[in-house]
């Protein structure tokens, strides 16, 4: 394993109190699933997506840089919850938009959940994905040529989403919320790459400035905060106005 | 240094698009952002590296001069270069390549990755040409030399492959595939000369098939199968799933079976006909289903080979209680395979045994 790998395993070991437990999976769709320590589980999981497992060190050490971030402060670990009557409203109102109320059956109520979902699911994830990022881009030098194929493939599936034929089955708002947020992760990467070619299409699509407003939300969190992460989520919810389709539960470490 | 520039033309639509960080889906229908996107490719291209770059586009066809202001920028170059070919993106690095060499044409650097990759692409000539500029110009590359004599043995001549590997292999000895590719083609006309060779590359590269089967497979040739047969095991536990581990499957089949009739100097062996009368038995007393089971099992033990020759019980199976010996199990397969379907080609030699115990079977008459 690479050493700033191990790097991170053990300060997450130390930070938290719990080692990591690393496996694979084929039951995702993402790099991974992580599951954080808790009383009743006192172990760290992170599986690893086999699809990707060449990248595997680059995925455990961002995973491990998320769990540093998530428990900055021992005493409050926040977890990201969904409001149901929110968020079902938000897919039932979804689920008139015209390219969706003509699928059969409940087609279009289950895509609406899934695209709404998805959404809430962006905006807990990018925040605390883009400060991994940033963390790994200044801690972990070996792992760089495996973070660069990485994101880059996670750019290539986020300027996907910006194409005509997800365009034309999402209903806009979700669409432009979703773009934004990419466009900012974009941002983000350019920022620390010195590389603008990830931008030009939510340049060129309209999503760059409002992209950029949330970087600035982004960037102007000190890293020293052990709050940056829920400031960061509650800053882009109330841009993109959904700060009242989630809450926080919060707990302590031990 | 030499500042004269270097002008190279790039075919936007020949652009391999996994270099960058957009779905080329989305580049495909919006040329103007393909146009936008491939030019900053470019631009932060040239940045990397140093010097002054100017990039002319005119309609899909992008122009770029190229001047350097050290030989930092120029290395820089070369390795940038390099590191598109091993990204696998040829299309985008060989007009950039075409560039470097018509300024410097004797980069030792350049003539040897490029003729790789026209070797890999089978353009056998040119990177024949390639390589034999590359030796010529850097004649202590042992790695040069080796991609230069497989380019010649690809296109077939091998007297020019074997003299190109050899001075390969007296300037890097440590090298396996050198050894592994030159002993391969002196087997062809001396399986003993290749020895020396074959048992190196097995020794420097453990977990590649191939130097294991070519030690294994000039072993065979050499008529020292019971030697050969570790390296074909060797060589399936690498990589159980692809055609040449079938291969070397069938090779210790042979090996076993020919191993098996010259201790039984030819004649049936009784151990071999008690376990089929023993496996007649238990598959009438289990039934098809179970007797198909049993038979998959073992078919499925043995792909990396059964130990047939080993009087040891090492084996064993879910669908059977017990401990087995290799040979134990090729009669019980043997047998299930002949019950389930008379006319197969088993591919194994208990004919003789399996016919005697059939006998012994019907002469005990119906329990």
């Amino acid at each position: 394993m690479n050493q700033d790998t191990n790097k991170l395993l053990d300060l997450v070991s130390k930070k938290t109190g719990y080692k990591v437990s690393i496996g694979q999976t084929k039951d995702i769709t993402s790099y991974a699933r992580m599951v954080a320590a808790s009383q009743a589980n006192p172990m760290h999981i992170i599986d690893v997506n086999e699809k990707y497992h060449k990248l595997g060190d680059y995925i455990v050490a961002v995973q491990c840089a998320m769990l540093l971030i998530k428990w900055a402060n021992p005493e409050k670990i926040p977890s990201f919850v969904m409001r149901d009557e929110k968020v079902n409203y938000l897919i039932d109102k979804c689920t008139k938009f015209s390219a969706l109320s003509n699928l059969p059956g409940d087609q279009s109520k289950q895509y609406a959940r899934m695209i709404c979902h998805g959404l809430m699911h962006q905006l807990q994830s990018q925040p605390m994905e883009m400060m991994a990022i940033a963390y790994c881009r200044q801690n972990c030098p070996g792992l760089i040529d495996l973070q660069n194929e990485t994101v880059n493939t996670s750019l290539r599936e986020a300027t996907a989403s910006l194409g005509p034929k997800i365009q034309a089955m999402t209903p806009p708002d979700i669409f432009e919320k979703s773009a934004i947020m990419n466009a900012a992760f974009a941002i983000n990467w350019a920022r620390l790459t010195g590389s603008n070619i990830a931008v030009l299409p939510f340049k060129s699509m309209g999503y760059y400035d409002k992209g950029y407003d949330l970087f600035r939300i982004f960037e102007s969190i000190s890293d020293d905060d052990p709050d940056r992460y829920v400031k960061n989520v509650e800053g882009w919810a109330q841009m993109l106005q959904l700060s009242s389709h989630y809450e926080w539960h919060f707990r302590k470490a031990i | 240094m030499d500042k004269q520039p270097i002008t190279f033309t790039i075919d936007i639509n020949k652009f391999d698009l996994t270099l960058l960080p957009i779905e080329p889906e989305l580049l495909q229908n919006d040329q103007a952002l393909l146009n936008n996107a491939i030019s900053q490719y470019f631009t932060e291209y040239f940045n990397r590296i140093g010097g002054q770059a100017d990039i002319v586009q005119l309609e899909n066809i992008l122009t770029v001069t190229w001047s350097s202001s050290s030989m930092d920028d120029y290395g820089n170059a070369v390795r940038e270069v390099i590191r598109l070919l091993k990204q696998g993106a040829y299309s985008t690095a060989e007009p950039i390549i075409k560039g470097m060499l018509t300024r410097f044409p004797d980069d030792p650097a350049l003539l040897f990755n490029y003729g790789m990759v026209l070797s890999d692409q089978g353009l056998l000539k040119d990177a024949i040409d390639m390589l034999s500029k590359a030796v010529k110009s850097d004649p202590d590359n042992a790695n040069a030399w080796n991609a230069l004599g497989v380019a010649q043995s690809r296109a077939g001549d091998n007297e020019k492959s074997i003299f190109s590997l050899k001075k390969s292999y007296e300037l890097d000895s440590g090298n396996g595939y050198t050894a592994r590719n030159l002993g391969a083609l002196i087997a062809k006309s001396s399986a003993e000369k290749a020895l020396p060779y074959l048992k190196k590359a097995s020794q420097l590269l453990p977990e590649d098939q191939q130097a294991q089967y070519g030690m294994a497979f000039c072993l065979l040739q050499l008529g020292k199968p019971n030697d050969a047969d570790p390296y074909f095991k060797k060589a399936i536990e690498i990589d159980p799933y692809n055609d040449l581990s079938q291969l070397c499957r069938e090779e210790r089949t042979k090996i076993a079976q020919t191993s098996m009739r010259s201790a039984s100097q030819g004649d049936e062996r009784p151990d071999a006909v008690m376990y089929c009368l023993t496996a007649l038995n238990k598959f009438k007393e289990v039934g098809p289903a179970q007797r198909q089971t049993i038979t998959f099992e073992i078919a499925m033990l043995g792909q990396s080979g059964l130990d047939i020759n080993n009087p040891t019980k090492k084996y064993q199976l879910k669908s059977m209680p017990g401990d087995f010996t290799g040979m134990q199990l090729l009669s019980y397969m043997y047998v299930g395979l002949k019950q389930m379907e008379p006319g197969i080609d088993t591919g194994i030699d208990l004919e003789k045994e399996y016919r005697r115990a059939m006998e012994l079977f019907r002469d005990a008459g119906p329990e």
